[in-house]
């Protein structure tokens, strides 16, 4: 073995790359030859004094901290996907969802939309208005007396987007007039507290009363004004 | 994403690694505050993205090429001025002094900065970090012999800007 192969070898000897034959050789030569063996000790001692130089660095306090509350910051969830959503409905040209979150210029197409809603006064025209204009698909409570209909869109309820129907009725026994919402959640997104599931439960405040309907694939929650909730229903015929 | 179980593995990653990212950090950039800046970006993409780590085994060599990157990125736009070539680098005396003189920090910083980013890294991983060439060849996705090669050169002009003047200066002293 020449002393330029040794000197090539030494190389991939510090890579690990040496099987045990050519490290016996290269050891071999090294015993023999004092030029390489010198050439060898010098390699070494240098790499052992970068060894110990390259790792002397100083590592701020607190760096594990504020590492660690970068980490905490990055998992917030961040508020600007819904933001580009709303803006995104505003250049769809539905600004009805802005209308309610901040004050916005008045658009009298959607003035007009809502009152194309109001006047879709049968049960299926309300489920196709939600399903076209809402994306939503409801189930409307064909209970009620749709000739009563007075307005429906989709509100907030509990972060989620929920259609609501207005019912207004002149009340024709004691006289007064009185008001029912009927709220339409899909049992995909809601679901009750276990002992009104599958039920139909009514409680009353001073003013209103709550009716709970469980229809299974969607829940009616049901506030009204007035002593029931008989003016607002169909009549059998 | 999961949060709670990621949370969990991603801090003790941060327990057992911060202290050597940012020391690598501080060898590739040369100042504190970038490296500070390069070892937390370096975690939150790492969190980002924990789902990409297969082995956690590897979880040192996946954080040390995320920061390798977040480096490269910021780089791009920047001049790297003070880069010279390899070539150019002085004779080296066959025999260095003995006992060697230990290497300072400050004069290492100086000279590694010098040296151009695709020999600096391979150099700083293999002497401080203990990747084998093959670790670094994987990381840095060259073949081996170009691994070996750069880290060869890079050592040459180490020693030639390390040790020459050293080297000199005790020659001078003798005389
Ligand atoms: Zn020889």
């Amino acid at each position: 073995m020449d002393c330029t192969t040794v000197r090539t070898l030494l190389g991939f000897a510090r890579a690990g790359e040496l099987d045990d034959a050519e490290r016996g050789a290269l050891q071999q030569h090294l015993d023999a030859c004092a030029d390489c063996a010198a050439h060898s000790l010098n390699e070494q001692r240098f790499d052992d004094a970068l060894a110990a130089a390259m790792p002397r660095v100083p590592v701020p306090s607190g760096l594990k901290s504020r590492v660690l509350i970068a980490l905490a910051q990055a998992r917030r969830p961040r508020p600007w996907p819904w933001l580009a959503a709303a803006s995104l409905l505003l250049a769809a040209g539905i600004g009805w969802y802005i209308w309610q979150l901040s004050t916005t210029e008045v658009d009298v197409e959607v003035l007009i939309s809502k009152v194309d809603g109001g006047t879709a006064a049968t049960p299926d025209a309300v489920e196709s208005w939600f399903s076209e204009q809402r994306n939503i698909s409801m189930q409307a409570p064909r209970e009620f007396n749709f000739e009563l209909l007075e307005s429906y869109d989709d509100v907030d309820f509990q972060g989620r987007r929920v259609p609501r129907l207005t019912f207004f009725s002149r009340g024709d026994r004691d006289n007064r007039a009185s008001l029912a919402h009927v709220y339409v959640l899909s049992s995909s997104h809601f679901h009750l507290p276990g002992p009104l599931q599958g039920q139909h439960y009514r409680l009353s405040t001073a003013t209103h009363h709550i009716e709970i309907r469980d229809l299974g694939e969607f829940i009616y929650l049901i506030i009204h004004t007035g002593s029931s909730l008989e003016p607002f229903l169909r009549r059998a015929a | 994403m999961r949060w709670p179980g990621t949370k969990r593995k991603v801090e003790a990653l941060v327990q057992a690694h911060y202290a050597a990212l940012y020391r690598f950090a501080f060898r590739l950039s040369g100042t504190a505050s970038e490296a500070e800046d390069l070892t937390q970006e370096a975690f939150c993409q790492a969190q980002a993205k924990f789902g990409q780590l297969r082995d956690v085994h590897k979880a040192r060599g996946w954080l040390f090429t995320i920061l390798r990157n977040v480096y490269l990125h910021k780089l791009r736009d920047r001049k790297t001025a003070n880069a010279v070539a390899l070539d150019e680098v002085g004779d080296i005396p066959d025999r260095l002094p003995d006992p060697l003189p230990d290497i300072e920090p400050q004069r290492l910083q100086i000279a590694l900065s010098e040296i151009p980013e695709a020999f600096r890294t391979p150099l700083i991983l293999f002497y401080f970090e203990d990747f084998s060439y093959r670790d670094i060849a994987e990381q840095l996705e060259v073949p081996l012999g170009t691994v070996m090669s750069r880290l060869a050169r890079a050592k040459a002009f180490l020693k030639a800007r390390l040790l020459v003047p050293v080297a000199a200066d005790a020659a001078r002293g003798e005389a």
